[in-house]
């Protein structure tokens, strides 16, 4: 094993000094103006903003690989025009989701993700038959800024899974993932069962 | 994404439905990830900056195998919880550790080597672990775990060759320019900035989250 030592002069102290704090100093000034506003919306300069990395960080939000934090404020998300902001509309949300869902184990219910609408809901109620090893592809069409709220009840002999993704339609702009829950409900025991599962998806509007 | 670089997209929805032994699959993504993992890369660059014959690069890049096989089999088979940031910002460690290394920094200001070979190893075993909680992210079914997590580690291994493969035909043109030694220190005081980076991206998750 060589070192740069044995293939050339040796870097002095102050020169390797220098050097390490060159690359903080290099990495600090790329975390504080392009990784930390794209990946975290984190932008104390401004410069993310205006380089438009902002709409990264909106995104990544959302992702569902994360290790995921059970409630993420849609504040976050800069994009929400009417998310409830008061402790008491988060309370109304939540009973008001407990009231349509019921409790299910493993289910999360983002409340922050939510906002209190006026106009009537418009309900619909699919149902679906699947072979085994197939799957479906439920669309909906919502306005930007429209909330969905589903609930699956599934019988089912083996596990089955469900996946929930938003996509922008391409003539809004570029495809972008949002607000998802992706929820997995093993059923137990190979007789037949009920699976349920609840969770919301929220389209975001591009910025621009 | 939370970690340097993650499983993502159709590959995610593959791995959380997938229920069985699937080796190919799993083969697949493994090499995937090594090959797109530039943490990963950088930490292995580093590695075989200054490695000039084969047998050294076999001899670092086993010991670098071992380490991250053990504890991407410990971790998902025997279901640890590390935090992920954490794990992610000391593989950021590994490549500034590694930059300086190479700058013989420690030699310079601590007057002596560490054990080069110790140092592969143990950061292998750090980058097995970021290895695992990727996998672990995921809703993995029990059914065929064990075959499975063999395939992906193998698939691991066979990415880390193609892109070492590549790394070092780069690193054979590069040496045979008489200016390598003027871009050692400059290669590697960049390397050492990619790490640092890594490192602030990491504990900015892991405190934000």
């Amino acid at each position: 094993m060589s070192t740069i030592s044995t293939q050339t002069q040796h870097p002095t102290v102050s020169q390797l000094a220098k050097a390490t704090l060159a690359a903080v100093a290099a990495a600090g000034l790329i975390l504080i103006t392009t990784v930390l506003p794209a990946e975290y919306g984190i932008d104390p300069t401004g410069v993310g903003g205006r380089l438009g990395l902002g709409v990264l960080a909106a995104n990544h939000d959302t992702e569902t690989s994360s290790p995921a934090p059970a409630v993420r404020p849609a504040q976050s998300a800069g994009q929400a025009p009417s998310a409830a902001s008061s402790p008491a509309d988060h309370f109304q949300i939540a009973s008001k989701a407990a009231e349509a869902f019921g409790a299910n184990a493993g289910q999360s219910f983002d409340t922050a993700a939510v906002s209190l609408r006026e106009a009537p809901y418009r309900n619909d109620t699919l149902s679906l038959t699947l072979e085994p090893g197939k799957g479906a592809e439920v669309k909906a069409l919502l306005k930007a800024g429209d909330g969905i709220v589903f609930h699956w009840a599934g019988r089912a002999t083996s596990p089955w899974t469900c996946t929930v993704s938003a996509p922008m339609p391409r003539a809004l702009g570029p495809a972008m993932p949002s607000n998802v829950r992706n929820a997995k409900r093993p059923a137990p025991s190979p007789h037949r069962s009920t699976a349920a599962m609840a969770g919301i998806g929220r389209t975001v509007a591009p910025s621009r | 994404m939370a970690f340097a670089h993650g499983v993502t997209g159709g590959d995610q929805e593959f791995l959380e439905q997938n229920s069985g032994r699937n080796l190919i699959v799993f083969a697949y993504l493994g090499a995937k990830h090594m090959v797109t993992g530039y943490d990963h890369l950088l930490f292995l660059f580093g590695v075989v900056f200054f490695l000039y014959r084969m047998r050294d690069v076999g001899i670092y890049v086993t010991l670098f195998a071992i380490g991250h096989s053990i504890t991407l089999l410990a971790g998902v088979l025997g279901g640890w919880h590390v935090n992920a940031y954490l794990i992610d910002a000391i593989i950021g460690l590994s490549v500034v550790y590694k930059a300086l290394d190479n700058l013989g920094a420690f030699k310079q200001w601590f007057g002596f080597q560490p054990d080069t070979k110790a140092a592969v190893l143990i950061f292998g075993l750090f980058h097995g672990m970021g290895l695992a909680t990727k996998l672990q992210d995921f809703a993995l079914s029990e059914d065929g775990l064990v075959p499975n997590m063999l395939a992906f580690n193998l698939g691991i291994e066979i990415g880390q060759m193609l892109a070492l493969a590549g790394i070092l035909i780069a690193m054979g043109f590069w040496r045979r320019i008489s200016d390598f030694h003027r871009h050692a220190f400059a290669a590697n005081a960049l390397l050492m900035t990619a790490g640092f980076v890594l490192i602030g991206y990491q504990l900015t998750g892991f405190f934000v989250s």
